[in-house]
């Protein structure tokens, strides 16, 4: 076969292979038309300098990211949100759970999402690919995905990698290898106190594992500046640790 | 301007003869009554002394045998409506203000059938087309042409006080010399002027529109703004606000019944298909576009399914296709089937615009993710149905659960351009629980038990106090130490009905292996839930 195309005069192979090579190829993408944004509070555990930027970019279209520990759903909210406010739209898929109130309140622009039923009623391939297809963030729990077949999960999984999706798993789960994978716990929780007071926020610690290179920590505070979970240092944990305002009943 | 001393009377004879409410007589002395007032009568009770304005005991006192004509505007627009289209076959833009009141501009018309007073008698005739010795009830219609708003509308009183058109001749000279004899009262009820205003105007000793006509325009805007300088045009037959004519709207509902009742999906969606095109044959003759559309459906039996479809970028014949097989297939293979064949199918668009093509946005409007999100949406509904695709509108509640509703997306649109009732930033909520709101809401709550110290269930007594500090959380096998708490804050809803609920909310930290978990619960009628968690 290479010795034949050989022996044709060069146009004409060249001609040939054109429309093979572009398809292989694909349209050209810059760098930074691959990253969506992530939320300020967050970035340093990317690897990104937060420096004058409102949302910098970070997260890279096509990854799969997974948030695990008690601390999953409000850190897949908050993953979600950056990217919502930047324009894209969110699929929030088989999770009759999540508060939209909690969603509004982490940063998502509530008027570019939309929350589809639990799929498997009906044709979840089907479902899972058009919404890939279409939608910048699909969050799906992980109850979702180990009820799902393994090769449709990968499927899924490929397909939001060659479209530029991000498949955002709330919870931890087997049944996929995510790109990305964050780990949460919660230190403690604060403005609550014995009978008083009413919760504020909590400190989380996050481990970033990615498939390749070491793990990142970092704690933060959730929720921290509206919209944005934000990146705590040790100094603010200590000085912010006794601020409770007691509210008690008095009759 | 064409107007009728007292529409409601006649649409009431009306819609008697056509069988929808009672039998008046319109020789009878009748009233309407609205907030405890004589809206207006018939000439036969005038005749006997009633008048607007009057008590209702007033009027039985000066006519103990008038008859009272329930107050219902539906009725009178819907009866209406036939003079408004029998009139427009003669004049296109016609602004209708209320039932039994329209305005048109006359300049074309008249010189079409030959001046003013051929119009009037036009108008007179097409508008008594059809209502016969109903129109005994209301006094017959006033038709007066004059310039502006205002002088069109004392015209049209004083001709239906007349029974002959009145026309004044055209130019302000004449207008401010028609209008300078009448009271500022009028104004209230012809230009919606502000009563309190008429009031102070007559107390400076303005008491006719010539008064305040003869002031200059400079005083009034000093003296009342921008209200004044409106009020000095209106008065020196000056305005030139023209009628905000609209065509009449049309009626493109379409429909089909079947002989037979068609039981099958594939024959109804085929009628459809014809339906849909006629709708969008018309529209795209008119250059319009419908953006919303009801769909209703009659089985046999009587049963019915109807449904409002939204799409912001237009409707055309397979879109609504689409909808209506959407639509049919939930009902007819759903968990509440109808238990015979259809016979009845009905499209009714609803909203319609200028179909203005489609442009991508350059800042800020549509942009490729939405059109790519939109494609996504209209698949994953037709995968799954209408009910499972849907977009959360605010609603308020102190309840998280409350807050936003999830509403289908085929009714409202993706865009948040579909649903008014959702602000930028939801207003605080009297009783809400402060932020963050839990990241997971059962809406089935999950229940537990809350003990105190001792191993007694804690109990919150009418008067909003806890019997024991909660201590343990049980939802077995697991037992949680509680090691923050706050509460109870006691919420009563919904007192006046059946769906009144008591409950005692308390925020909780327990203990748990991967750091504290907080828990939103609550207890009602001695039980405990747990509401929401804040994962």
């Amino acid at each position: 076969m290479a010795i034949e195309s050989l022996r044709r005069p060069a146009s004409a192979l060249a001609t040939e292979l054109s429309g093979e090579l572009t398809t292989a190829a694909g349209p050209l993408v810059m760098a930074h038309e691959r990253l969506l944004p992530i939320a300020p509070g967050l970035a340093p555990l990317f690897g990104v300098e937060v420096a004058g930027a409102d949302a910098p970019l970070g997260l890279m279209r096509g990854h799969t990211v997974m948030c695990g520990g008690p601390a999953a759903m409000s850190c897949a909210l908050a993953i979600a949100a950056a990217p919502s406010r930047a324009g894209s739209w969110v699929a929030v898929v088989g999770e009759s759970r999540l508060g939209p109130l909690a969603a509004a309140e982490a940063g998502i622009v509530l008027e570019r999402t939309v929350f589809i039923d639990d799929p498997q009623r009906g044709d979840p391939a089907s479902v899972l690919s058009a919404l890939i297809d279409g939608i910048d963030v699909v969050l799906v729990p992980s109850s979702l995905l180990s009820a799902l077949s393994p090769s449709l999960v990968r499927r899924a999984q490929s397909r939001a990698q060659s479209r530029g999706a991000i498949l955002l798993v709330a919870g931890h789960t087997a049944a996929i290898v995510a790109d990305l994978h964050l780990t949460t716990r919660v230190h403690a929780w604060e403005g609550l106190g014995e009978g008083f007071g009413h919760l504020r926020r909590r400190r989380i610690g996050v481990e970033l594992d990615r498939r390749r290179g070491r793990p990142t920590r970092g704690d933060v505070w959730m929720p921290g500046a509206p919209g944005d979970a934000e990146m705590g240092s040790a100094e603010m944990a200590v000085s912010s640790g006794g601020s409770v305002v007691p509210l008690r009943r008095t009759g | 301007m064409v107007w009728c001393p007292a529409w409601p009377l006649t649409a009431a004879v009306l819609s008697g003869r056509a069988g929808r409410g009672p039998q008046f007589d319109p020789a009878a002395p009748l009233m309407v009554m609205h907030g405890q007032r004589v809206m207006c009568c018939s000439p036969a009770a005038r005749r006997e002394g009633v008048r607007p304005g009057q008590r209702k005991r007033q009027a039985e006192g000066a006519c103990p045998h008038v008859v009272i004509v329930p107050n219902d505007p539906d009725r009178d627009a819907r009866c209406f409506e036939p003079v408004v289209r029998s009139i427009g076959e003669l004049v296109p833009l016609i602004d209708v203000e209320s039932p039994g009141s329209l305005l048109l501009a006359t300049r074309g018309p008249s010189r079409y059938v030959g001046g003013d007073i051929a119009l009037a008698d036009r108008l007179a005739e097409l508008a008594t087309m059809g209502l016969a010795d109903a129109l005994d009830a209301s006094g017959g219609f006033g038709i007066g042409i004059a310039d502006g708003r205002l002088a069109a509308a004392l015209a049209a009183r004083s001709a239906a006080r007349l029974g002959r058109p009145i026309v004044v001749p055209s130019g302000p000279v004449d207008t401010a010399t028609f209008l300078a004899p009448y009271p500022v009262s009028v104004l209230v009820s012809t230009v919606g002027c502000d009563p309190q205003l008429t009031d102070l105007l007559e107390r400076l000793g303005l008491r006719r529109l010539g008064d305040v006509a003869a002031l200059s325009a400079v005083d009034l805007l000093d003296r009342f703004g921008a209200t004044g300088s409106a009020l000095h045009r209106l008065c020196s037959g000056t305005d030139d606000s023209s009628p905000a004519a609209v065509p009449p709207p049309p009626d493109f509902t379409v429909q089909q019944s079947f002989e037979d009742p068609v039981p099958q999906l594939d024959m109804l969606v085929f009628a459809t298909k014809s339906l849909a095109d006629h709708i969008d044959g018309e529209l795209v003759g008119r250059g319009q576009l419908c953006t919303r559309i009801v769909v209703e459906a009659e089985s046999e039996h009587g049963e019915t399914s109807r449904r409002v479809w939204y799409r912001a970028e237009g409707l055309r014949s397979p879109a609504i296709v689409d909808r209506v097989r959407w639509q049919l297939d939930g009902w007819i293979n759903g968990s509440d089937p109808p238990s015979a064949g259809i016979i009845l199918l009905r499209l009714t668009p609803t909203d319609l615009r200028t179909d203005s093509g489609r442009q991508q946005g350059f800042w800020g409007e549509r942009s490729q993710a939405d059109d790519d999100a939109a494609k996504a949406i209209t698949r994953v509904t037709g995968l799954l149905g209408p009910q499972s695709v849907r977009v959360a509108s605010w609603c308020g509640g102190r309840d998280p659960r409350d807050a936003y509703e999830l509403v289908p997306v085929s009714e409202v649109g993706a865009d948040g351009r579909g649903h008014s009732t959702r602000p930028v930033i939801p207003p605080p909520w009297p009783g809400a629980l402060p932020t963050p709101s839990p990241a997971i809401v059962h809406t089935d709550p999950l229940e537990i038990d809350v003990l105190d110290a001792n191993g007694r269930r804690v109990m919150v007594n009418g008067r909003g106090s806890i019997s024991a500090p909660p201590d343990l959380v049980v939802h077995s096998p697991d037992r949680s130490r509680i090691v923050q708490w706050a509460g109870p804050w006691p919420v009563e809803e919904r007192w006046w009905d059946h769906r009144f609920r008591r409950v005692a909310r308390f925020q909780i930290v327990i203990e748990h292996p991967l750091g504290p978990q907080a828990l939103l619960v609550e207890i009602s009628g001695g039980r405990w839930f747990v509401v929401g968690e804040y994962q």
